[in-house]
């Protein structure tokens, strides 16, 4: 165990590696229980006299470390001597490896910095989060601390490759199994040792190299540099999106207030309501009837007399039906004009709805909005056209019998409106006409809407993209569907 | 810091959307309404202009 002190790092001693005899210093030298040499990769224990003595040649270390033996520095108000350094990899999966830092505080114990592809978590346990003694594994995959969930991420069996330093401990004789579980910045460890069956619970927290860098006064670049997503790296993204999210909440109760604001002082009001019946124009007088008839009565009936005969009866008929029938066959009702309505106070938007009882056919009119000050006019066309039926064993419609039609911005006072009808048919025989003021601005409300959830739902969209990349490097990622699999 | 930059920036886009569509909201005006030709008034068989008021405009 850690010797602890209230006050300062004790004295640091020295003693002589017994494989290569260069000379070892120990930082916490009374404590220590076995060291590894920095010159020649000798594992060495102690033994009850205080003397080193060989256990095993370990491999040379692959990488230098980045923070030095020895070096102190402050990190989160607590001062730390580093005094191992150990590279390790997965049992399962030998191309996994990363490497940690030992760190020594003298009132608090061990914690542990832990680089993997340069993403950076400092690591500590009981002695520094007394509340790890309640920390638990929770139902599936997840576990409990300080009452927050944290989701399995990894499961392994850590070995390791080399190291340098001093432990308090026979780290070599150790065999661990290990499962982390990640709440972004934070992770959860597990450690079970296969021996004893004991478990430690240790909590890290995700680190910037350049809180490192500052903090041991070691230049940023001399750190290996990032790789794709650390497992408990938090996102920006989700903080991102957080924040939209909030904003875009209170800008859409603030319009929505604004929307009733407006609704209340300008309520909806129908202006005109009524029901116009559709009528056909007088008859154009027939001049071929009339010549047609002179022809009869002037000459003597034969049979060739009397086909042409026929034929001029035939084309007068048809010309009788075709009346008021353009030459693709509509029919132009009697234009009409509304009463004259009021709209006290503007601009307002203002809707006319059109309804007339279409059985497959269609009616199209020209509506004429006319001011009666100065005539100003507003002018659209709207077709309204229904059809129905039944075809292979299915009825289908399409179209309805009703249509609307909105202006904007319509200043106050006095108009009427102009209509045009016609239509496919002579057998219409009524037109329903409803004039609204101040109609809500339905499409206003949604792109309103639409407009201020863009944002939040792009964050939303690379949040989760992160988290699916960070969860790609888990055996338990909730993002992994059959498809995946 | 760059997280609160970024907060300010969309706060104030948000807003402007939100004090754009409440000018329309107290003008009446419509962000589509049904294609319309305008006359202005002593009209004379000229159409003066079309799409008037609304941002734009569909059938």
């Amino acid at each position: 165990m850690a010797t602890l002190n209230p006050k300062a790092f004790p004295f640091s001693d020295q003693i002589i590696c017994p494989g290569c005899k260069q000379s070892i210093t120990l930082y916490d030298h009374i404590a220590a229980e076995a060291v590894a040499c920095p010159s020649c990769f000798t594992y060495s224990l102690f033994s009850d006299s205080g003397h080193p003595y060989v256990k095993e040649r370990l491999i040379r270390i692959a990488n230098k470390p980045v923070l030095p033996i020895g070096t102190t520095a402050t990190l989160r108000d607590i001062e730390y001597k580093v005094i191992a350094y150990i590279e390790k990899k997965e049992a399962a999966y030998t191309q996994y490896k990363w490497r940690e830092y030992m760190l020594y505080n003298y009132a608090k114990g061990y914690a542990f910095l832990a680089e993997f592809d340069g993403h950076w978590t400092l690591i500590a346990g009981k002695s520094f989060y007394p509340e790890l003694e309640k920390a638990k594994k929770s139902f599936s995959n997840t576990a409990l601390y300080n009452e927050m969930e944290f989701n399995l991420f990894n499961s392994y069996r850590p070995i390791i490759d080399s190291m340098i330093g001093e432990f308090d401990w026979d780290i070599r004789s150790e065999r661990i199994k290990a499962q982390e579980y990640i709440r972004p910045p934070f992770l959860l460890t597990m450690e079970q040792n296969l021996s004893t069956q004991q478990e430690d619970w240790y909590l890290g927290e995700y680190i910037e190299v350049a809180e490192i860098a500052e903090a041991f006064k070691i230049p940023a670049g001399n750190f290996p540099s990032k790789e794709g997503i650390g497992a408990n790296e938090p996102s920006k993204h989700r903080t991102r999106w957080n924040g939209a999210l909030t904003i875009s909440g209170f800008a859409i109760i603030a319009f929505l207030l604004v929307q009733l604001l407006v609704g209340w002082l300008r309520p909806e009001t129908v202006l005109l309501e009524h029901t116009y019946a559709l009528d056909l124009p007088p008859k154009p007088v027939d001049t071929t009837l009339k010549k047609s008839v002179m022809v009869t009565g002037n000459h003597k009936t034969t049979d060739s007399t009397a086909t042409s005969i026929g034929n001029i009866l035939q084309d007068s008929a048809t010309a009788i039906n075709s009346v008021n029938e353009d030459v693709v066959g509509n029919f132009e009702f009697k234009s009409f004009k509304t009463p004259t309505f009021t709209i006290p106070d503007g601009p307002v938007p203002l809707e006319v709805e059109l309804s007339s009882p279409l059985d497959n056919n269609w009616l199209s009119t020209t509506i004429e909005l006319v001011s009666e000050k100065d005539n100003q006019t507003w002018s659209l066309t709207k077709n309204i056209e229904y059809y129905h039926g039944y075809e292979d064993g299915e009825n289908w419609s399409e179209g309805g019998t009703h249509e609307t039609v909105l202006l904007s911005e319509i200043p106050p006072g006095k108009y009427h409106i102009n209509m045009y009808p016609y239509s496919g048919t002579r057998l219409l025989n009524s037109l329903d006409v409803k004039v609204t003021e101040a109609v809500t601005l339905w499409r206003n409300i949604l792109v309103t809407l639409l407009i201020l959830c863009l944002y939040p739902l792009y964050c939303w969209y690379r949040a989760r993209r992160f988290e699916v990349s960070r969860w790609m490097n888990s055996d338990f990622s909730p993002y992994q569907t059959d498809d995946d699999e | 810091m760059k997280q609160i930059r970024s907060n300010i920036a969309y706060f104030a886009v948000a807003s402007a959307v939100v004090l754009y569509f409440t000018y329309d909201a107290f003008n009446g005006i419509a962000f589509w309404q049904s294609n319309t030709v305008e006359r202005n008034a002593g009209y004379h068989g000229t159409v003066a202009h079309s799409g008037y008021g609304a941002r734009f405009y569909h059938k």
